[in-house]
């Protein structure tokens, strides 16, 4: 049997990981209400670490309590958190995995901000609410920017002083750096605003302290979008950054000092490409009713999925540009990005087919993916490769229902047709998070 | 205070934005409102800078309580040609001037929508011909001497018992002559069932007239509808028969203070008009006042039109002696009996009109306008038949107060020689004899109207002065009184 | 946050209180709100002047003004109110002895002089002749109170119904428009239908009145609320004028009461005033004003040559008890004299007088001087000519009927016609006419005796003729 490029180690600068499988991030809300983890956490990552990826990038992890997207969910603001995610760390380390901790700060997109920030408005770098929930938030001042910085830089420092295998910069997805980078949302007038240079002023800076404060012998990768596509959902909003911005950002990110990049989509989350495939309204329905404290716009949207007469309206917005396929949904622009970087590139987006995985790394797409939903329809999914298989029996169906409940509920899969529509199996399956088998 | 529980960022923004969309929400239906008022005004008449205009078209309030909606009252001619003999309004007496979308006498007012009612003209503009080849003269103010209102009134209830009179085949009328905007529609189509119900009820309540020798042109039962549609009073015991020619109503002002009406049953003038605005259709409730105001107010001083033919004054002068000697007394503004009655013992003129008003419609009347000002105070049952200022006499024909005789002339002679029958309803004018000819039967296709005056009611006696005088004289009193 | 709260409540206190002023000063302002109604002369007070009965028992005037109508067929006739005998001056607003008052809104309510008004005319073309204070001989309070109650239980009596027909005479204001439909029409159909199912169910089981008569039923049952003793109060109308000439005597048909102003109280109860309600300044203005009010005098002809033979026969058969000074007049004649229909005196016990007496004790003008009798009052006869028909129970319609004997009286007449019978002296009681618009009175029906009263019918033709014409002047 010739060698699998799959099953072939990625070396980075700093890291060197045993297969090109990357848990991406995707988190439940597992943890105490005030950031502090869990074993759930530790039992959640443990499967994917005893599934064979390389490497998990932890979910979303704040950097400070304001920039939190939803509550229950483990944080990296005070040196206080570091015995927890060493624990993490050790636990993962058991099954040869790595593991990279996302530093993130959700700036405007709170989903639910929770009760210490009720009274605060998402920082940010603009005035004008988010055009979706109508999350409202403020333009960051020079001070509460340099604090900012500051706050990476020291979660980045307590990263390593865990016993971390490597930081990500979450500078994607609409959250605060992507909010910086896009020209759809940064309306600022000063020097983080306005060109590109100006608008990537901020994630550079970030850069610069991250580095500072792990080193230069310490993983350190950074999650752009390559696109914004800022306009997917509301039309009458700005397109923001094209892939060719996003292009010369990643070369500025690789001349600060990052050791990889890894190519996500969308300037908002949810974004219709971004996770790719379905909007599961109805249970959305379900879990939405949470966020109407959050947003403006929140009970207009929990009208239009609550309400079936409702519904189309929203469903036309989001399946407007909706794309076909959904594996590998950001090769293409990955290719790109790797094309004019010299460090490795990885690339998430539906990846679930070995042989599709195997064609995108060999053809220099990319150099490793980053898998989230397939993963937690089948946390085995690197073994099933290994076993020879091209796909899951009952592989992931891209549904987004893990997502959506993911607001309110225990994070797992909730495609009732993969546990042949046994509805208790599926709460059992997806209980394991608490109670391990 | 320190307000312990304030309301968190999304909340104040909600509040705004509710504030913002109560207030979109506020200016939109203020918006829709005042289309819908501009479209459906409820009280919208159609009003002429022009007074003759105003009074020949103007409104005085008939239409919001017995208004026929507009394209209903077009289209019944278009749905019921045989009932007026292919000739449209004009059949029954209607004047339609060229260029005028209704005939004289209709105003229009948008009461939800466009509805046509009647005004003082209806009944008080006639018309006049030199001859049988010259066009129709429209005078305004003086006795509609075509009109057949009975008519008018028997064509809007047979059209409403017409089967045919339905939605449906009424709506496909209107189409035919326009396209209706979907609310209008909406509510034509409903107006169509109570229209019917209203003309059906009218007349039902006027059948009455039926048992009474036909009013004919220019002639009109006043008191006796007045009776049954302003008291709903069972009509099956009245036998009584106030078909009388309609009057000229120019030179208002000396008229104040004399006994109106042909029985003299009201001295006041302004009540007078209330009243016979009623007639038109109003109510206590929709008279339009000021509208009304408009047309008394120039009535008031409106003259007789000047008589236009030629005049022997030397006949004229010898006349005029004769008519102060024989008429002036009862007859000329300032003497001491004008606008007073004559008892009916002396008078002798039919006696139905004078018995058709009785003391118990008087005293009834007192409940008109009922809760406002100007309710009625001043209607009297009376003994005979007032008598009337003669200015314009000559287009005032026929004569006497139930029009039954057809010419100054025949009025000159004694009871026994003047016209038994004759035909009302032309209006060439007989210069000869000061009247219309009355002893043509039909003219251009038209049929006149043939008045017997054997009829309960249509009686030519009474009214003896100057019949005893010679031929000559008589021809010139005759020739005196063109010039009144 | 209790400092909210207590702000939060003291606004909310504030808001009700305001609203509910507004909402009483309005609510009392359209439906309690008295304007007296003053009339200068005493006369007009008489015949369109309150007697309190608007309060209690007025019909609202929109509805009064649209009843006849909407519901012609209910009335006798044609003529709206007049076809209830009603006597209506030209000009005037409301027919005599109907009154109208603001009471929040307009009411209507009748007085004494709606059947204390005579009416007559020579001819039936002629208007009528008003006499106030003599009886009425035409109107027909019964009737009236039918015609309302007939309305009142008549499904088609709702407010839409009404008001549509309001709405044809008099444009409302949206406030009154709410009143009318959800208070003032209602209100109205409730009320006519309790008084005809508890007040008035009495009058089922009793003669009609008919016209220019009345039953004093309504002292004991609807204003005292006895217990129905089942007689029968069939009553002609009686004249009230020169009620000085008339002191001292008794009063009523049966000399129930001695008093002037007691009668005069009494009937404002029975017309539809309360104890509470009743005007007794201005029921004390009107009987002021009726002792000098003088007797109708006679319009027509008199044959001067027949009135002195007919002066001798009057003072000889007659005087003593009809002419004031006779020694009987104004005293009970009893029962077994006069013999006439003795319904009317059995109608009145002395439980009743009691009761009466008893009824307003606590009012200063408190009654204490009905009594119950043996027989008839003889009344003194000034404008006999306009009181016919005759005799207590208006059994014999003319005097020439009155004096010959029993049975030669007429057994079926007309009444209610008020053209004048010159010959006989009483309005005409036969022929087409007079039965077209008047009511059939038979005397065989209970409480309608034409009996007794015998005196002057043996009287030879001739002495009749003058005596007749002798009375005319009276």
């Amino acid at each position: 049997m010739t060698t699998d490029i799959i099953f072939e180690p990625l070396k980075f600068r700093n890291l060197t990981v045993k297969n090109r499988i990357f848990r991406s991030n995707i988190s439940g809300r597992f943890d105490y209400y005030n950031g502090v983890g869990t074993q759930a956490r530790i039992n959640w990552e443990e499967k994917f670490a005893r599934g064979g990826v390389g490497a998990i990038i932890s979910s979303h992890v704040p950097i400070a309590i304001r920039g939190r997207i939803l509550p229950n969910y483990a944080i990296i603001d005070d040196d206080d958190k570091i015995p927890f995610w060493r624990r993490l760390g050790d636990k993962v380390h058991e099954y040869d995995c790595k593991y990279i901790m996302q530093l993130s700060h959700g700036g405007r997109q709170r989903d639910i901000a929770g009760v210490e920030n009720s009274f605060n408005k998402g920082l940010s770098s603009t005035n004008s609410t988010d055009s979706f929930h109508g999350l409202l938030c403020q333009a960051m001042t020079h001070d509460e920017i340099k604090m900012v910085i500051q706050q990476f830089a020291d979660g980045a420092r307590r990263a390593r002083e865990a016993g971390l295998d490597g930081v990500e910069l979450h500078a994607c997805n609409g959250y605060l750096i992507n909010q910086f980078l896009s020209s759809a949302i940064n309306d600022r007038k000063d020097e983080y605003g306005g060109s590109l240079e100006n608008r990537a002023r901020f994630l550079l800076e970030i850069i610069k302290a991250v580095r500072n404060a792990v080193g230069d012998d310490f993983h350190f990768q950074v999650k752009i979008s390559a696109v914004d596509h800022n306009n997917a959902l509301i039309f009458w909003e700005k397109k923001g950054n094209t892939l060719a911005e996003s292009v010369q950002v990643c070369k500025w990110v690789e001349a600060a000092g990052a050791d990889a990049l890894h190519i996500s989509y969308g300037s908002t989350f949810p974004h219709p490409w971004n996770p790719p495939g379905d909007f599961p309204i109805a249970h959305a329905a379900r879990t939405y009713g949470g966020m109407i404290p959050s947003g403006i716009y929140a009970f207009r949207n929990f009208l239009l999925f609550r309400y079936r007469p409702l519904r189309p309206i929203f469903n036309f917005l989001w399946n407007r540009t909706k794309p076909e396929q959904v594996e590998g949904i950001n090769a293409d622009e990955a290719q790109e990005v790797k094309k004019n970087v010299n460090i490795p590139v990885l690339v998430t987006g539906g990846f679930q087919t070995a042989s599709y995985i195997r064609k995108c790394i060999s053809e220099g797409y990319c150099d490793g993916v980053a898998i989230a939903r397939p993963l937690v329809a089948n946390n085995d999914l690197v073994k099933i490769f290994a076993a020879g298989k091209d796909l899951p029996d009952k592989p992931c169906t891209y549904c987004n229902k893990c997502a959506i409940h993911a607001i309110a509920d225990p994070l797992g899969c909730y495609e009732l047709s993969r546990y042949d529509g046994d509805y208790d199996r599926m709460i059992k399956e997806i209980m394991t998070v608490f109670t391990p088998a | 205070m320190k307000d312990y529980e304030p309301p968190t960022p999304v909340e104040i923004r909600e509040r705004k934005r509710i504030k913002i969309i109560l207030l979109i929400i506020l200016v939109i239906l203020i918006a829709i409102a005042a289309y819908l008022y501009w479209a459906f005004n409820p009280n919208r008449p159609v009003d002429y800078a022009d007074i003759q205009e105003h009074f020949k078209y103007g409104s005085i309030g008939s239409e919001p309580a017995n208004g026929i909606p507009y394209w209903i009252f077009k289209v019944l001619p278009d749905m019921f040609p045989e009932k007026l003999g292919g000739k449209g309004y004009a059949a029954l007496g209607f004047i339609e001037e060229p260029g005028k979308d209704l005939p004289i006498g209709f105003s229009k007012r948008r009461v939800i929508v466009d509805r046509v009612g009647l005004n003082c003209a209806v009944c008080h503009t006639g018309t006049l011909r030199d001859n049988a080849n010259s066009q129709p003269r429209v005078i305004v103010g003086m006795p509609a001497n075509r009109l057949q209102l009975e008519n008018y009134i028997r064509f809007l209830s047979a059209c409403a018992l017409d089967p045919r009179f339905t939605a449906d085949n009424v709506m496909t009328a209107i189409a035919a002559r326009t396209r209706l905007g979907p609310i209008e529609k909406f509510i034509y189509r409903s107006a169509v069932p109570l229209t019917r119900e209203a003309l059906i009820e009218q007349g039902s309540r006027l059948s009455f007239v039926n048992t009474r020798p036909d009013w004919g042109p220019g002639r009109v039962d006043t008191f006796n509808p007045y009776k049954a549609i302003q008291f709903h009073w069972p009509m099956e015991g009245d036998q009584s028969i106030g078909t009388s020619d309609y009057p000229s109503i120019w030179n208002q002002r000396p008229r104040e203070g004399m006994q109106l009406h042909w029985d003299g049953n009201n001295t006041s003038v302004e009540e007078r008009n209330k009243s016979a605005a009623l007639g038109a259709g109003v109510t206590p409730a929709t008279i339009d006042l000021d509208r009304l105001k408009r047309i008394e107010d120039w009535l008031l001083d409106f003259k007789a039109p000047a008589y236009p033919y030629p005049v022997n004054e030397t006949v004229a002068a010898k006349g005029e002696a004769l008519y102060k000697q024989h008429c002036s007394a009862c007859h000329d503004f300032g003497s001491a009996l004008v606008g007073t009655v004559t008892p009916i013992g002396k008078i002798s003129t039919d006696p139905e009109r004078l018995d058709s008003y009785t003391y118990t419609l008087a005293v009834n009347q007192n409940l008109m306008y009922a809760g406002y000002p100007w309710r009625f105070s001043h209607f009297r049952k009376t003994n005979g038949y007032a008598n009337m200022p003669l200015d314009g006499i000559w287009l005032r024909a026929p004569y006497l107060h139930n029009g039954s005789v057809p010419t100054l002339r025949d009025l000159l002679e004694p009871p026994d020689q003047r016209p038994k029958e004759f035909y009302r309803g032309y209006n060439v004018f007989d210069q000869k004899n000061v009247g219309f000819v009355a002893n043509l039967a039909a003219d251009g296709g038209e049929n006149f109207f043939k008045y017997d005056t054997t009829l309960r009611g249509n009686n030519n006696g009474g009214h003896i002065y100057g019949t005893t005088l010679s031929a000559e004289d008589k021809d010139a009193i005759v020739e005196y009184m063109k010039k009144l | 946050m209790k400092a909210k709260t207590r702000r939060t409540i003291i606004k909310l206190v504030i808001v009700v209180v305001v609203l509910g002023a507004v909402v009483g000063v309005v609510g009392w302002y359209k439906l309690f709100r008295k304007v007296p109604v003053y009339y200068a002369s005493a006369e007009d007070h008489f015949k369109y002047g309150s007697v309190g009965a608007e309060e209690p028992t007025g019909v609202p005037y929109l509805i009064w003004l649209v009843l006849p109508r909407m519901f012609p067929e209910k009335l006798p006739g044609p003529g709206g109110y007049t076809a209830l005998g009603a006597a209506w001056e030209e000009g005037q607003e409301l027919p005599i002895g109907f009154t109208k008052m603001t009471i929040g809104f307009p009411r209507v309510a009748v007085n004494c002089a709606a059947c204390h008004t005579t009416t007559v005319r020579a001819t039936p073309k002629d208007k009528p002749m008003m006499f106030l204070g003599g009886p009425s001989s035409r109107f027909m309070p019964q009737a009236y109170l039918r015609f309302l109650f007939a309305c009142g239980s008549d499904p088609r009596f709702n407010s839409d119904n009404v008001l549509k027909e309001i709405d044809r005479i008099y444009k409302l204001s949206w406030l009154d428009r709410a009143l009318y439909r959800y208070v003032l029409i209602p209100q109205t159909k409730r009320t006519l239908i309790k008084q005809q199912t508890e007040d008035y169910t009495w009058m089922n089981s009793r003669p009609d009145w008919g016209p220019g008569r009345t039953d004093m039923n309504p002292f004991q049952l609807v204003v005292m609320k006895l217990p129905d003793n089942h007689t029968i109060g069939s009553t002609d109308i009686m004249a009230i004028w020169n009620q000085r000439a008339h002191e001292g005597f008794l009063r009523h048909s049966d000399g129930l009461n001695s008093t002037l102003i007691e009668p005069v109280l009494s009937a404002a109860l029975a017309a539809g005033a309360t104890r509470d309600s009743l005007d007794v300044e201005g029921l004390k203005r009107v009987n002021q004003w009726l002792l000098d009010l003088p007797p109708a005098k006679y319009p027509y002809f008199v044959d001067q040559n027949l009135t002195s033979s007919g002066n001798e026969i009057y003072n000889r058969e007659c005087a003593s008890c009809h002419a004031f000074g006779g020694a009987r007049t104004g005293k009970i004649i009893p029962i077994e004299e006069v013999q006439t229909d003795r319904h009317r005196m059995d109608h009145w016990p002395q439980s009743a007088a009691d009761a009466f007496n008893k009824y307003a004790e606590k009012y200063p003008w408190g009654f204490h001087n009905f009594r119950s009798s043996n027989g008839y009052v003889a009344l003194a006869l000034d404008g006999v000519w306009a009181r016919a028909p005759y005799l207590h129970n208006g059994s014999v319609p003319t005097l020439a009927d009155l004096l010959v004997p029993v049975e030669q009286r007429p057994k079926l007449f007309v009444r209610g016609y008020d053209v004048y019978d010159q010959e006989r002296v009483g309005f005409v009681s036969s022929g087409a006419d007079a039965e077209k618009s008047g009511f059939r009175y038979d005397t065989a029906v209970i409480g309608n005796s034409n009996q007794g009263h015998l005196w002057g019918t043996t009287l030879s033709p001739e002495d009749k003729k003058a005596l007749i014409e002798f009375l005319k002047t009276l």
